[in-house]
């Protein structure tokens, strides 16, 4: 019993631990894009592009919202 | 994220572009991509950027056929430099304002954005997703959701009213969904969880509503729900088609990692979250509750039409110059 309770926070930081090891190389990775492309790509330079239309600013409004971190 | 929306509404944007925004930046962003390629597979990494646009393209363009956007002048964009702020770029000619600073000051300006920004406000939620994930991992019998949430419209129901109300982001929800779908979660219904988890909460739905107006935020709930039970359904259709056992495929990129580099990757990522922690630790057990700064990268323009320097708070007599 004693046992148990003991292994349990051991298991989960394991089990946390494996998930961290698994994604951080690729969390660096992305958090780098995104920080280059907050440089590059503001939200200032996308209501800039927006423009006026119907159509075609819910079309750019939708493209620029999905690399963006937000 | 929503100070943003809340922001380039006011810069003029028509509903529908603000209510597309909405949809496809909460949804996906260059890190969750990332996050998915490495805890999910190929099929989840490119079916989650694209659900996200094609939802955030229904919702707007829907919002803008239902309520026609007023014509009126052109949109008053936030041209303030994104380096150090040192010009706003009104009365600044485009290509002087382009070389205000060399690739390398830029390229320096986006690795800081990336350590404080991006992952200082993720850090938190990433943490959190991370423990949830090993709970659900060492708690939940391998298999057990399968009767229920094995797939089917029942399933992907199930995960709308556990994402709706969830507050999470993108990169947070990733590892939650891999946990889940190794305990016999189909793929598809993990899916309706990281489209519904990051796109809506409780808290934010008053905000919502005071962007979009109140059948505003009905039709972008439907749009929202409909397109991800939509995903889901088709996401497990296309992993039947092809023959792919999600929970044995998930993962595997991790693989392509050698060992010394996960490391060396876990001890910076570590290092650059100490500040952020500590900070929310900070303000969470000291120090009295300050005003909430949201680090959306989106200062506030003035209200479209005002022009500079003509603020209604600026009385006639001020004394500064106008």
């Amino acid at each position: 019993m004693l046992e148990n309770i003991l292994q349990f926070p051991v298991d989960i930081l394991a089990a946390a631990w494996g998930i961290l090891l698994d994604s951080s190389v690729y969390i660096l990775f992305g958090i780098l894009i995104a920080g280059l492309v907050k440089v590059i790509l503001t939200p200032g330079t996308v209501a800039a592009h927006l423009g006026r239309g119907r159509y075609s600013s819910v079309i750019k409004a939708a493209f620029f919202g999905v690399p963006l971190p937000l | 994220m929503l100070p943003a929306a809340a922001s380039l509404r006011k810069q003029g944007a028509n509903r529908g572009a603000t209510s597309a925004f909405l949809i496809s930046t909460p949804e996906s962003g260059i890190d969750s991509i990332a996050v998915t390629y490495a805890l999910l597979d190929p099929i989840m990494t490119a079916v989650r950027p694209l659900a996200a646009f094609v939802t955030a393209i229904t919702a707007g363009v829907l919002e803008n056929i239902v309520d026609r956007p007023e014509a009126s002048g052109p949109l008053q964009a936030d041209r303030s430099c994104p380096v150090d702020n040192c010009c706003d770029g009104i009365d600044c000619p485009d290509d002087v304002h382009r070389r205000h600073h060399g690739p390398g000051e830029k390229i320096a300006a986006g690795l800081r954005f990336a350590v404080t920004d991006v992952w200082g406000d993720i850090v938190g939620w990433f943490a959190a997703g991370l423990i949830l994930a090993a709970f659900i991992t060492v708690l939940i019998p391998d298999e057990f959701m399968a009767r229920w949430l094995g797939g089917g419209l029942s399933s992907m129901l199930v995960m709308l009213v556990v994402g709706i109300p969830l507050y999470i982001c993108a990169s947070a929800s990733t590892p939650i969904a891999a946990a889940l779908i190794l305990k016999g979660v189909s793929p598809g219904a993990a899916l309706v969880f990281l489209l519904a988890g990051p796109a809506t909460n409780v808290t934010s739905l008053t905000v919502l509503i005071g962007i979009l107006g109140k059948r505003g935020t009905l039709r972008y709930l439907l749009v929202l729900s409909g397109c991800a039970v939509a995903f889901g359904l088709l996401v497990d259709w296309l992993y039947g088609f092809l023959g792919i056992s999600a929970a044995a495929v998930i993962g595997e990129a991790a693989e392509l990692v050698p060992e010394w580099l996960q490391y060396a990757g876990v001890a910076v990522l570590l290092l650059i979250s100490i500040r952020p922690l500590a900070a929310m630790f900070h303000r969470k057990t000291v120090g009295p509750k300050g005003e909430i700064t949201f680090h959306a990268g989106f200062p506030t323009a003035p209200p479209a039409g005002v022009k500079k320097g003509e603020g209604p708070s600026c009385p006639p007599s001020c004394g500064c110059g106008h």
